[in-house]
């Protein structure tokens, strides 16, 4: 019992990062209706930018954070032109197989640059740990935590108390109304790209700042986490997203403790696979993707 | 007389086709996989455990692989017929990265002439090694490829000019009708993913017994990725499309010096502008369409 | 030979068809009105086993509802898209070969000869092409068409299949005066002895030419049925249009 609890704990903590990243991709297909598979790599870039700061001005965390999350946005900006903008909006899956090619080019490219691999990366509060009786959760994960719980309450506030928020949801309903009232559906779109993307390059910092390293293999993990978390809570809702990270989190804590490294991740995907087949609108998910099939099945 | 160099390439075009085929047959009904590699490892596995570990022939173990990578194609079908575009494509991931999971568990080893044989987990599967013992060359294999490959493809094209061909481009361009014009478009889903696994299957086991050993690792996403993105090159009005797209990229790029280092550079960006351009590739059903006409214009019609 | 009780059809908390009885007989040619939005293409959605309903639909003896659209379209009952649905990546020619799935003469075995071998049923489409008038258009691609020749092309599509019962969802939506009249033409000759066609429209002069019998929805419950000119002067489909747009003078 013990061990579980703790287990819980572990998957918490890295389920945080989980849904970080679940909350960057949610909130793309949100807007877009459309899967951007290069989400992870674009963070890995970030990542990356950050790291070349860190090695060439030794520059400070601010500094750091800062780099990570401008190299993120600049790298997702190119997506959305190349992937979204460019693909007329019916081909959904166009755009998937796209973000997905466009993948290889940014692993490329910062291999590239960075031929490495392995890089050294300044960690925040890495070592810390805090304590709750006999269990325990490392500093960095609880930071992580309450900053999901800040990008979850601030996302909210944004699409629901803002006029851009307004505009981000009048796109996602119907962007041919949306156009027709006036709304900037293209610059909108870009812009909650760029929300998306400043989001995961926060993640990534944080990430990588617990780690304290990074490689190119990152844009891999992050997109199939991001993925399988945002999934298993439901594309394209918020709250779903934290729920399917923290969920995955302990599953694989769980399988990790009980199983071993390879059932690990084996479960993740028999999870993610039994979802898709059962309930493909995930946890929170399904009444929305039920009505949106309802709608886009009428003759 | 060719070339070891250039019998490499010409094989690994080879193989690779079948993949490219697979998910070729896959678009063509409407859907997007992700995961057609998986059945290249299932049948590369299947094949390689029944030449090297029972001793069945070339021939037989082939077969095998690709039914068994055939059945898996059939249970992969059932559960997904449900879904459709993104969350099928997903499944399809999830379905393949299940796959090379389990593979890097599975464990199956017995004694053969004194020493054990059979798939060890992450360490892979070594000993495959059929085409040693019967003493078959580089160039050899690749006519036994280029045979398969070749047989495949006449299938692949006879069923195109049939009404079954006609029949699964329906499903692919709009179910809803095909269920209206009388067309089974579950039926057609199902037989169609099966019969991709299949003919991806016949890949594997070729893969496995040239190169004598797999692993599971290299069996990942972006093996699928290649596949699928050689039909989208090449065009999905013919399955000339898919081998036009293999050519494209491994004849082309990864042979060009020039690239080297940048292929994935060049590669990426050719995909996502000719998904802009011509989303249904080059040879698409218009140009497939303009083709025909010419020639057909030529011996005055039908 | 069909017979239509108590149909519902409900998405949601909106009933787009609520308790729609409705008969047709044996060579009738029968009209359906209704302002936008009154549940004309639903119900032949729901005939065609594209959206699930409740009642009882009979079709020359059988139960249709439950059925699978591909088991309906078998059985005689062909329908026509009010937003144009033709396989744009198909030529003429092919698409109406195409729709001959699961008819008849259909053996298993055909499904694996070549589609440019059987003579005799590319003969009789080739003639429902030109029968339609696209004779000139038949090898073209079919997603490069003008609209009016798409709507040509899907009563062709239907026609192949010899249906017994045939359901034209406005068969001239968009069209200009002359074209609707070509068409209200070609519709005239479709009814026979042993085909039943229901035609769904707002443009009453083509209704009123060709109807025997006129029924008319208003939020998604039959209000009328009867003789067509008969129909159309009664108050409460009058009332139906009001705000919406004159039934007589469309
Ligand atoms: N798939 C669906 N999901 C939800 N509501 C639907 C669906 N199909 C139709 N409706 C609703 O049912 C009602 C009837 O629609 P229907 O298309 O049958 O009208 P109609 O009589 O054909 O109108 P029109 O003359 O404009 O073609 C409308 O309110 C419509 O919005
Ligand atoms: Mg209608």
């Amino acid at each position: 019992m013990a061990d579980f609890l703790q287990n819980c704990l572990d998957g918490i903590a890295i389920g945080a990062a989980y849904a970080l990243l679940a909350l960057g991709f949610t909130l793309i297909f949100g807007v877009l209706r459309r899967l951007n598979l290069s989400y992870g790599p674009s963070i890995m870039a970030g990542v990356f930018a950050g790291t070349a700061a860190y090695m060439a001005f030794n520059a400070g965390l601010a500094e750091v954070a800062i780099a990570t999350v401008i190299g993120a946005v600049v790298v997702g900006a190119y997506i959305e032109r190349l992937c979204f903008w460019a693909i007329r909006k019916d081909m959904a899956v166009a755009s998937m197989v796209s973000s997905f090619v466009i993948w290889m080019q940014i692993e490329e490219g910062v291999t590239l640059l960075f031929p490495d691999r392995t890089y050294a990366f300044p960690g925040i509060l890495a070592d810390s740990v805090v304590e709750f009786g006999p269990f325990f959760l490392r500093a960095s994960s609880l930071a992580m935590l309450a900053i999901a719980a800040l990008a979850v309450l601030g996302l909210l506030a944004l699409i629901y108390r803002t006029h851009f928020g307004l505009a981000v949801r009048a796109v996602s309903e119907n962007p041919e109304a949306a156009r027709v009232a006036g709304v900037n559906t293209g610059l909108v779109t870009l812009l909650a790209f760029a929300c998306a993307s400043a989001l995961g390059g926060l993640a990534g910092f944080l990430i990588a700042a617990g780690d304290q390293q990074i490689t190119p293999l990152f844009g891999l993990w992050a997109t199939f986490k991001g993925l399988i978390a945002m999934m298993l809570g439901g594309m394209g809702s918020i709250p779903g997203a934290v729920l399917g990270g923290l969920l995955l989190g302990t599953v694989e804590a769980n399988a990790l403790w009980y199983l071993g490294v390879e059932t690990r991740d084996l479960i993740a995907y028999m999870l993610l696979f039994a979802v898709l087949t059962f309930r493909p609108g995930g946890l929170m998910g399904q009444a929305a993707l039920m009505a949106r099939r309802a709608a886009e099945s009428r003759v | 007389m060719l070339d070891d160099h250039l019998i490499g390439v010409l094989s690994n075009m080879g193989m690779i086709s079948f993949i490219a085929l697979s998910a070729y047959l896959v678009l063509v009904v409407g859907e997007i996989s992700f995961g057609q590699q998986a059945f290249f490892a299932i049948s590369a596995y299947a094949s390689g455990i029944a030449s090297a570990m029972w001793g069945w022939p070339f021939l037989g173990a082939v077969l095998w692989g690709a039914a068994v990578s055939g059945l898996a194609g059939l249970l992969l079908a059932i559960p997904t017929l449900r879904i459709r575009g993104l969350y099928f494509a997903i499944a399809t991931l999830a379905f393949a990265e299940m796959v090379r999971l389990a593979l890097e568990i599975f464990t199956y080893r017995v004694e053969v002439d004194g020493e054990l044989v059979g798939p060890d987990g992450s360490e892979g599967f070594r000993d495959i090694r059929y085409i040693y013992e019967a003493d078959i060359s580089s160039g050899e294999f690749l006519l036994v490829i280029l045979a398969l490959l070749a047989v495949t493809l006449a299938a692949i094209l006879w069923i195109e000019r049939t009404r079954l061909g006609a029949m699964l481009r329906m499903v692919g361009e709009d179910p809803v009708l095909a269920r209206l014009q009388g067309v089974n478009v579950n039926l057609a889903k199902i037989a169609t993913v099966a019969a991709a696994g299949l003919i991806a299957g016949i890949g594997g086991a070729l893969y496995a017994h040239l190169n004598t050993y797999v692993e599971p690792k290299i069996f990942n996403v972006m093996l699928g990725v290649h596949g699928l993105a050689y039909g989208l090159i090449g065009g999905l009005g013919t399955a000339f499309g898919p081998l036009l797209g293999v050519a494209l990229d491994i004849g082309v790029l990864e042979s060009t010096r020039a690239f080297s280092g940048y292929r994935m550079i060049v590669f990426g960006g050719l995909v996502a502008v000719l998904l802009i351009v011509r989303p249904r590739g080059l040879l698409d059903e218009a140009a497939v369409y303009r083709i025909r006409r010419f020639f057909v214009r030529k011996d005055a019609g039908d | 030979m069909l017979a239509i009780d108590g149909l519902t059809v409900r998405f949601g908390g909106l009933t787009a068809l609520e308790d729609v009885s409705l008969r047709a007989a044996e060579g009738e040619v029968l009209g359906l009105i209704g302002p936008n939005g009154s549940g004309k293409t639903t119900l032949i959605n729901a005939l065609t086993g594209v959206y699930p309903a409740t009642g009882r639909v009979r079709f020359r003896g059988a139960d249709l509802l439950g059925l699978s659209s591909e088991r309906i379209v078998r059985m005689g009952l062909v329908r026509t898209f009010q937003n144009l649905r033709v396989f744009r990546r198909m030529t003429v020619l092919e698409n109406v070969l195409a729709a001959q799935n699961g008819i008849p003469d259909m053996r298993l075995v055909d499904l694996l000869g070549s589609r440019h071998r059987d003579a005799a049923r590319r003969l009789r489409a080739r003639r429902l092409v030109e029968r339609v008038g696209l004779g000139g258009d038949a090898d073209r691609l079919a997603g490069e068409l003008p609209l009016a020749s798409q709507r040509r092309l899907e009563l062709a599509r239907a026609l192949v299949r010899d249906p017994a019962l045939l359901l034209l969802d406005e068969p001239s939506g968009g069209m200009t005066p002359a074209e609707t009249r070509e068409m209200t033409g070609l519709i005239a000759t479709l009814a026979c002895p042993g085909r039943t066609v229901i035609v769904v429209e707002h443009k009453m002069a083509l209704i009123v030419g060709l109807c025997t019998r006129l029924a008319v929805l208003n939020f998604g419950r039959l209000i009328a049925d009867g003789e067509p000119t008969e129909v159309l002067q009664r108050p409460a489909v009058i009332e139906a249009y009001l705000g919406t747009e004159s039934p007589v003078d469309a």
